[in-house]
């Protein structure tokens, strides 16, 4: 079973994920949770229970940008440093470059193409 | 003249004592013959006393033989007189004897004739103040008042100057004349003034008489001579002298700032009432007591020519007065101590104060001379006429002139020197006076012209002037319209500034509900699919589930669609000029949707760019009257500006800096406000004052206009009868306060 923690400031993210997971959470291949802001995620993160191996973080949030979490997590995770993916509305380079530099290991655009990131999710070895 | 006779009264004191022995040691008569005669008619003069002692032989009052009182038979040429004593006629009181003189008495003359006088005339010219009868030869001839033993009887008579009594002689070669003279009041009148004014020396008047004897005809010319054109010259003389000084008095009453018309009025006067004084008694029938009286005014007046004629005479060559002018006024002490203390010390020093005098005057109008001063000469002639007049009448021996005339020159002469010299003076006054008023007439049309011309410049630059201040008028009224435009398209452009710095955001914000309308859709479209396999499966429940899932996922749709619909309005709404109509907003939604895109704007431009943003509503706020356009413009300024102040500090990547930008609403009373606060750098101190003007800004060329914050100032101070207040703290950060009149009213 796949953990999977996505970090937006849009709540509606998570009704959107629920709806277009929902036979892989019907089934229990995924599991998801949902912090709608980079600090709300590192406090998630603290609580040793949590087992979310995946993260999905947007870059531009208020407050804690997606970036900022990103490199939080590379740093303070070493063992093993959860998959980071980062999604983002402008698909430009220098946020695409400075997310490869801090460790990420996808990155996404928005509109999210949901059957490709399923497909992604699915075949990823974790 | 009077000093003249004052002279030749002391000369005759003196002379009397060392003459009288001589003549009275002649026995009471006296010789005449044509040649004595002849002499005397020539020199018949003025001054008996002094003629008299020139041609003793002839005038000699000292030869008569005199008794006192009355007896008829005195007259008579066979009374034997030779017992009587020889005796002054002009007697006076110290040459009478004490009791001679007892009010009446008789005079005895033996006249002495030379053949060549036969069957001729005599001149008997008699001067008196008692009253007197004249025998000649035992017969009366001539009787002056009334003599009398009696002094209540007695009526006394002074007789005009020179008046004869013609007697005929015939072939006898000795005559007799015999006066009954009577002068009753003689000794007590002299006795009074004598006492009562010491005048001892200065005899004013004789009690006595003396009788002249000439020839017929030179002193019946003589007479006439007296009578008309002397007394003419002396009425002349007087008159002239007065009008003169009335003339200088006149002058002096209307303009009187020229004080030297005063001293010659003074000296004018002083001079006609000497004049008076001493010329027209002769012409009258004074007693005695007149003529004392008289003669002590002439004195007194005679005194006083010296100083006033010098006063006169430097008030018209000095502007002040010398302080020497004093002196001839303190030689006056001197004269009349010798009036009152009988002495004669006065004259000496009275004689070389007139040298003095007369020095100074040539002095003063050599001066004059040499300083070129108009007509003085004037002067200078009638002094030194004058003053010859004087020496010549001095020595009037002379006797080809009629010392009457010079002593009218003597009189007359200063004066009028004096008048036409000041005349001449006051003409050229008044001619210069003219050229000045020439002058000033001249110069006042002058001035009057350059005053025209000045005008005339004026009007001209007036005009000018006003014709350039209607062009820089247009031209500024031209550059006010421009920069009008200006400011509209500038304003315009502030408005797409900060429109462009939203596009971003806006992009941002439309894409994400976009997303999820695209999102939710797909969503949709795999639920529908799989609710139709379960349909098909018969799975009615499960079919319904999904359905439920669906509806929901068209409520996302629906409500992300509305959002990007609202976006789109508010974009619209702020780029579209204002509309002013003042419509009821909810200013919590208005400031939390513009915070969205202000921050979202932000962080398109600066990816890496990050805030904490922070909202503190109160919902008591809820919906006012606002130009929400214009009050949104506003709250995306400031929040524009407090997202620029914390990214500029964030820049500076300082350790724990943590950018927080805060807005919020607060009910304050009757009105809410609303605060952007950032904890950003703060403003400076020197640069508060200038944040709200227009152009103002901070922000690199080209970055910012530096209208944003001037505009949302007019915006809310006069569009919405607000406030727009900062609070900074350099260093801490800064606070925008927008204060407005808390309005819910519907129109």
């Amino acid at each position: 079973m796949k953990k999977i923690l996505v970090v937006d400031d849009e709540r509606d993210i998570q009704m959107l994920f629920e709806q277009h997971f929902r036979k892989e959470i019907k089934s229990g291949e995924m599991e998801f949770s949902f912090s709608f802001s980079g600090e709300e995620a590192l406090e998630f993160m603290k609580n040793p229970e949590h087992k979310a191996i995946l993260i999905l973080s947007d870059i531009n949030m208020p407050g804690m940008s997606g970036l900022e979490l990103l490199k939080h997590i590379k740093e303070k995770y070493e063992k093993p440093p959860p998959v980071v993916m980062m999604i983002t509305a402008y698909g430009d380079g220098e946020n695409y470059n400075l997310a490869m530099k801090l460790g990420a290991d996808d990155f996404l655009t928005k509109p999210l193409d949901f059957s490709s990131l399923k497909e992604k999710l699915k075949t990823m070895v974790l | 003249m009077f000093s003249m006779k004052l002279i030749k009264q002391l000369l005759l004191v003196i002379l009397v004592f060392s003459a009288q022995n001589i003549l009275a040691q002649e026995n009471g008569s006296l010789f005449l013959s044509a040649e004595t005669l002849k002499k005397t008619a020539l020199s018949f003069g003025v001054e008996q006393a002094y003629v008299e002692y020139s041609h003793p032989d002839c005038f000699s009052t000292a030869n008569w033989k005199y008794h006192p009182g009355d007896d008829k038979a005195w007259k008579e040429t066979a009374f034997n007189d030779s017992s009587w004593k020889l005796f002054h006629t002009d007697f006076n009181l110290d040459s009478i004897p004490k009791g001679e003189w007892q009010g009446i008495g008789w005079f005895r003359l033996k006249l002495v004739i030379d053949s060549n006088l036969y069957d001729q005339s005599l001149a008997l010219v008699m001067t008196q103040f008692g009253a007197s009868e004249i025998y000649f030869d035992g017969k009366l001839v001539n009787q002056y008042g009334i003599p009398s033993k009696d002094p209540f009887l007695e009526k006394t008579f002074r007789p005009l100057n020179f008046q004869p009594v013609i007697v005929s002689l015939d072939e006898k070669s000795e005559h007799l004349l015999a006066v009954r003279y009577s002068f009753h009041q003689a000794q007590s009148l002299l006795d009074k003034y004598n006492k009562k004014y010491l005048f001892k020396t200065l005899h004013f008047g004789y009690p006595g008489f003396m009788m002249n004897i000439g020839s017929s005809k030179g002193a019946v010319k003589l007479f006439g001579d007296s009578l008309f054109k002397n007394l003419l010259l002396a009425i002349i003389t007087f008159i002239a002298l007065l009008l003169i000084g009335i003339f200088h008095t006149s002058f002096f009453i209307f303009y009187s700032s020229d004080r030297s018309n005063l001293y010659l009025a003074i000296f004018n006067f002083t001079v006609a009432a000497f004049s008076f004084s001493e010329w027209l008694p002769s012409y009258s029938h004074l007693s005695l007591q007149a003529a004392i009286l008289n003669n002590l005014f002439a004195g007194i007046i005679w005194n006083f020519w010296l100083p006033v004629s010098m006063l006169a005479y430097y008030s018209v060559f000095y502007r002040k007065l010398p302080w020497h002018v004093w002196i001839y006024f303190a030689v006056i002490l001197f004269m009349f101590s010798d009036l009152i203390f009988n002495s004669t010390i006065s004259y000496p020093i009275y004689k070389w104060f007139m040298y003095v005098a007369f020095a100074d005057m040539l002095r003063l109008f050599v001066k004059s001379v040499i300083n070129r001063e108009k007509n003085v000469w004037i002067v200078g002639v009638g002094v030194i006429l004058s003053q010859s007049c004087w020496m010549l009448y001095l020595n009037s021996t002379v006797d080809w002139i009629n010392t009457e005339f010079i002593v009218y020159c003597i009189l007359l002469v200063v004066p009028v020197s004096l008048l036409i010299f000041n005349a001449s003076r006051t003409a050229e006054t008044s001619k210069s006076l003219e050229k000045q008023l020439v002058e000033v007439t001249r110069l006042s049309d002058l001035s009057l012209t350059k005053e025209r011309e000045k005008q005339q410049i004026l009007t001209s630059q007036k005009s000018v002037l006003e014709h350039q201040v209607n062009e820089r008028t247009a031209d500024l009224n031209q550059s006010l319209e421009d920069l009008k435009s200006t400011q509209s398209q500038l304003i315009q452009s502030e408005k797409m500034a900060s429109l462009g710095e939203l596009t971003a955001g806006i992009a941002h914000e439309i894409q994400n509900p976009l997303n999820f309308v695209n999102n939710f859709s797909e969503v949709n479209t795999e639920l529908i699919g799989e609710m139709e396999e379960e349909i098909d499966k018969g799975n009615l429940d499960e079919a319904k589930k999904i359905a439920k899932d669906i509806r929901e996922n068209q409520q996302k749709i629906n409500q992300h669609g509305k959002r990007a619909d609202s976006i789109v309005k508010g974009m619209l709404q702020h780029s579209r000029s204002s509309s002013g109509i003042k419509e009821l907003t909810d200013i919590n939604l208005l400031a939390d949707e513009f915070l969205r895109l202000s921050y979202h704007g932000l962080r398109a431009k600066d990816k890496s760019f990050n805030a904490s943003l922070k909202t503190d509503f109160d919902p008591a706020v809820g919906k006012i009257r606002v130009v929400t356009e214009e009050i949104g413009r506003v709250i995306l300024n400031l929040l524009n500006n407090a997202f620029y102040a914390v990214t500029e500090r964030k820049k500076l990547n300082a350790e724990g800096y943590e950018p927080t930008v805060t807005i919020g609403t607060k009910m304050v009373g009757d009105r809410i406000e609303i605060r952007v606060s950032d904890n950003g750098y703060g403003i400076p101190q020197k640069v508060l004052d200038k944040i709200f003007q227009p152009f103002f800004t901070t922000k690199p060329t080209g970055q910012g206009t530096g209208l944003g914050l001037s505009l949302s100032y007019d915006i809310i101070t006069k569009g919405h009868d607000g406030q727009l207040m900062v609070e900074t703290n350099e260093g801490v950060g800064s606070t925008f306060i927008i204060n407005l009149p808390y309005n819910n009213q519907t129109l």
